[in-house]
This record gives structure tokens, C-alpha cells and sequence, in this order.
């Protein structure tokens, strides 16, 4: 009887040991390729690629199996379920998500600023719903400002780019508020097609690029029918962003590009480094097991004789 | 009975200790790919510093803004614009800021190429970071500090006492060696 006991919490010690030893390698290997996809924001206004934008990304949930949303537990809080894919409706969550990440600190998973074209890319994205986030740029005198917004990445279109809506102020206005009625009627992620501004000469001074997009996800079709005008007013980006700091040598008008003036805020640190704490862990535990097993063969040994 | 207990003990703990040197090849062949990886890169950049006028260079689908290098380590490093898990294994990443702002946050994985020896880095020891259009700047360690993972906050902070941050974890994971730099023009 005792000896049964003992066998069964042999094998016992030994599935724990082969489930930890499968729980440490799957943890060093990346993610299967099939539900993996990458994500290009794309940012521009009008001709001009916006250059050192910043853009953090954060996953908010998944699909479920009925095909809806399923917000992950630590969004939950904020009463954002994407029941309504309306444009308006999808912005309005886009914001509200953004407004809780900045209050909680919430951490990202990963940061991109965009190259000369304007593109900023993510990659080895798992499937699900996607929150992004830019900061404000200065560049050429002007403050470019983004929208948040929800993407989804999904087996049905993986590798997605988007155009990301912009709007921007002359960094020589005064602060205001920037000009909300443009970008309450775009969509960024939704089923609904997308509609269009145009800025118009000085009076309008904010424009932006749209996505047009199905269900959930975004498309990279995008119209812009953007004029910038130098002596446009108003749309402060700094009502809209945290913690800008303005580089002042950026304020020249060289023709080189300015440097850039982004910050970062709350975004995490990347986990860097190796994993050495595993090896010594099962190192340690095997030479304990071997000891152990040594020592009951060599005591049995001992009591034969 | 006990016998074949004993030899089932010595059976886990061998097949544990083969876990062990599994993981040490693995992490070994990590350093030196990411090492052979990030020469490959730095040679290509090196060719581009001071010829183009761009703020990024795209390479096999990643963006470098620049050449981070401390002498005194024998460490030469591309800087990639943004940074993932991805990245990090190619090279250092811009975490934060600029170089122009002063406010550069530079992170690396502890590979034996990239940041491994930051920690062995004295106040005086000199860093360049150079941009890709062939501006140098040159950087003096200050002080190096231990900052713990949930640290963000302590991370980001400060940035008015340094011009350049580099850092990695520590063996464990659970610290961060943080080397904090003054540009020496100032």
C-alpha cells in the first residue's frame, strides 16, 4: 500500500515536472504564424508624411466565439463593449479607451515611431482588437495631433494598414481646443463608410485622413482632400496630448527635418534580457532529484546487505 | 521498491539537468545570432551615416535612427527608431526621446555584444551616439543605478540631470541597470 502511494506520487512529481519543462520552452518560443498578423499605421496630412510620431499600442480584446467583442478584464471598467460600430460610436470608445490608459498608466505592448514615409509598423501581433494611441509631433511648424483608434487583426485580414486620422495647428496659434467636428464624423475601425473634411483655406484649419473600413477592421483606403494653409488657426494639439515636450531647435524653418519633439509618458519597458532564472531553477531541482534518487538507491543498497 | 523509486528520482533529475543545457544552448545561440544580426546591420548603416539626410533608414523592415557605441566595452550598436520584443533581439531601441532633447532612453537585451557589461560602467566613461547624419555626440556616465521593474515612473524621471539613459535587465529580470549620461559639451 505504502509502496503504491509512493509510486503514484512519483508519477505525480514527474507530470509536474514535464508540464513545468512544457510551460518553460513554449514560453521561449514565439507564437505560432498562423494567428499572428502586423499592423502599419500610416500617417500623413495631405502630402506631408509625418515623420517621429509616436505610436503606442494596447490590446483591448477579442473575438468571442459568437463572433462579438469580448473586452479584455482590464478595459472592463470603462463600459466600452463595441456593441454599436457606428463611426462616431467606435471614435467615442476609441477616446474613452485612451482617456482610461492615460489616467490608469495603463502599460503598452509595444511602441513604433513612423520613418520618413510615415509609417510606423507593429508585427507578431496576436488576433484580436487593438487600441493605438500617437503623440503630437512637431514638424515644420506645424503640431500634428492623432485620434485614437480600435483596429482589429484577425484571420481574415491580417497584415492590416491603416491611415490614421490627423489634425493640425500651427505651432505659432494660440491653445484651443482642437476642431471636434471633423473628426466626430470620421470612423477609424468601423462597418460604416467613412466620411470626408476638408479644410478650407484659414477657416477650417483642421483636416484628416480617414479609414474606411469592414466590420471591425481598418482598410488602408483613405481619401485626403486636405489643404494646409499656413495662416490657419487654433486646433491646439496640446489639449489633446500629454506631456508635450517642444524641442526649440525644432522650431527652425531649415529644410532639413526637425527633430523630433515626442514623449512618452506610461509606456512599459521592454522585458530585456535572457532567461537564465529558468536554467538555474531545473538545474537546481535535478541536482536535488539525483541526490535524492542516489541516496534511497545506495541506502537500499545498504539495508539488502 | 525503494530502488526503483530512487531510479525514478535520478531519471527526473537528469532529464531536468538536460532542460537546463537546453535552455543554456538556446540562450547562447540567442547571443550569437543577435550578435552576427546586429553587424550585419551596423555595417550597412555604417554606410549610410553622413550620405543621407533622412531621420530613419529602413532595413529588412526595421528603422534605425543611429549608432550608439561605447568604447570602453567594445560595444557598437544600430539603434532602431521603436522597440518590441522583436526588435530587441536585432539591436538597441530608442525607448523614449531624442538625442536633440536630451532626453534619450536607449535599451538593449543583455546579449554579450549589446548591453550585457553596462553595469561594469564607471562615472567618466565616455558614450557616443551618432545620428545618421553624421552628427556625434558625445556622453559621459554620470551614475548607474538599479531600477526596479514596475519602476516606470523613476525610469522617465530626471531628465533634466541626464542627456542619455541606457539600460537592460539584470540576470534575474527583476532590475533594471540603468547608466545615466551628460553630453560632455554641456
Amino acid at each position: 500500500m505504502k509502496g503504491k502511494v509512493l509510486h503514484r506520487s512519483s508519477i505525480a512529481c514527474f507530470v509536474c515536472i514535464i508540464m513545468s519543462i512544457l510551460v518553460a520552452f513554449l514560453g521561449t518560443f514565439k507564437a505560432s504564424a498562423d494567428s499572428i498578423g502586423s499592423l502599419t499605421l500610416d500617417c500623413h496630412y495631405g502630402d506631408e508624411k509625418v515623420e517621429n510620431m509616436s505610436w503606442s499600442i494596447y490590446k483591448i480584446g477579442e473575438r468571442d466565439i459568437s463572433g462579438g467583442f469580448a473586452i479584455d478584464d482590464a478595459f472592463s471598467s470603462t463600459g466600452v463593449a463595441l456593441d454599436d460600430l457606428s463611426a462616431s460610436a467606435v471614435q467615442t470608445d476609441a477616446d474613452t479607451l485612451a482617456a482610461y490608459v492615460s489616467e490608469n498608466e495603463v502599460t503598452a505592448l509595444a511602441t513604433a515611431y513612423t520613418n520618413e514615409n510615415g509609417l510606423a509598423s507593429f508585427s507578431e501581433l496576436d488576433y484580436g482588437i487593438y487600441l493605438v494611441i500617437g503623440q503630437s509631433v512637431l514638424q515644420n511648424e506645424y503640431t500634428f495631433t492623432a485620434s485614437p483608434s480600435i483596429i482589429e487583426i484577425s484571420a481574415d485580414e491580417s497584415q492590416v494598414t491603416a491611415t490614421t486620422k490627423l489634425s493640425a495647428a500651427s505651432s505659432t496659434s494660440s491653445e484651443s481646443t482642437p476642431d471636434e467636428s471633423s473628426s466626430e464624423e470620421d470612423s477609424s475601425s468601423t462597418p460604416d463608410s467613412s466620411s470626408e473634411t476638408s479644410s478650407e483655406d484659414s477657416s477650417t484649419p483642421d483636416s484628416s485622413s480617414e479609414t474606411s473600413s469592414e466590420d471591425s477592421s481598418s482598410e488602408t483606403s483613405s481619401e485626403d482632400s486636405l489643404s494646409e494653409d499656413s495662416s490657419s488657426e487654433d486646433s491646439s494639439s496640446e489639449t489633446s496630448s500629454e506631456d508635450i515636450k517642444t524641442d526649440t531647435s525644432s522650431d527652425k524653418t531649415s529644410s532639413t527635418p526637425p527633430t523630433t519633439t515626442t514623449t512618452t509618458t506610461s509606456d512599459t519597458i521592454p522585458p530585456t534580457g535572457q532567461r537564465w532564472v529558468s536554467v538555474s531553477l531545473f538545474a537546481i531541482v535535478g541536482l536535488v532529484l539525483i541526490a535524492m534518487g542516489v541516496r534511497i538507491c545506495i541506502k537500499k543498497e545498504a539495508d539488502d546487505e | 521498491m525503494n530502488k526503483r523509486r530512487g531510479r525514478t528520482f535520478i531519471a527526473m533529475g537528469t532529464l531536468l539537468l538536460l532542460v537546463a543545457m537546453s535552455l543554456i544552448l538556446l540562450n547562447l545561440l540567442d547571443d550569437h545570432n543577435a550578435t552576427k544580426r546586429a553587424d550585419e546591420i551596423l555595417d550597412t548603416l555604417s554606410e549610410e551615416i553622413g550620405v543621407t539626410t533622412q531621420q530613419s533608414i529602413e532595413i529588412d523592415g526595421y528603422d534605425y535612427i543611429g549608432i550608439v557605441s561605447i568604447p570602453s566595452l567594445g560595444v557598437e550598436l544600430p539603434v532602431q527608431s521603436g522597440w518590441d520584443h522583436g526588435n530587441l533581439k536585432l539591436a538597441a531601441c530608442r525607448f523614449d526621446g531624442t538625442a536633440d532633447s536630451g532626453d534619450l532612453i536607449i535599451a538593449a537585451h543583455s546579449y554579450t555584444a549589446f548591453f550585457k557589461s553596462i553595469d561594469k560602467l564607471n562615472s567618466g566613461d565616455e558614450v557616443y551616439y551618432t545620428e545618421l547624419d553624421g552628427t556625434t555626440k558625445a556622453y559621459e556616465v554620470q551614475w548607474s543605478e538599479l531600477i526596479n521593474d514596475s519602476d516606470d515612473d523613476m525610469m522617465l524621471d530626471g531628465s533634466d540631470d541626464w542627456d542619455l539613459t541606457l539600460f537592460t535587465y539584470t540576470w534575474s529580470g527583476s532590475q533594471r541597470v540603468t547608466v545615466r549620461c551628460v553630453e560632455i559639451s554641456k
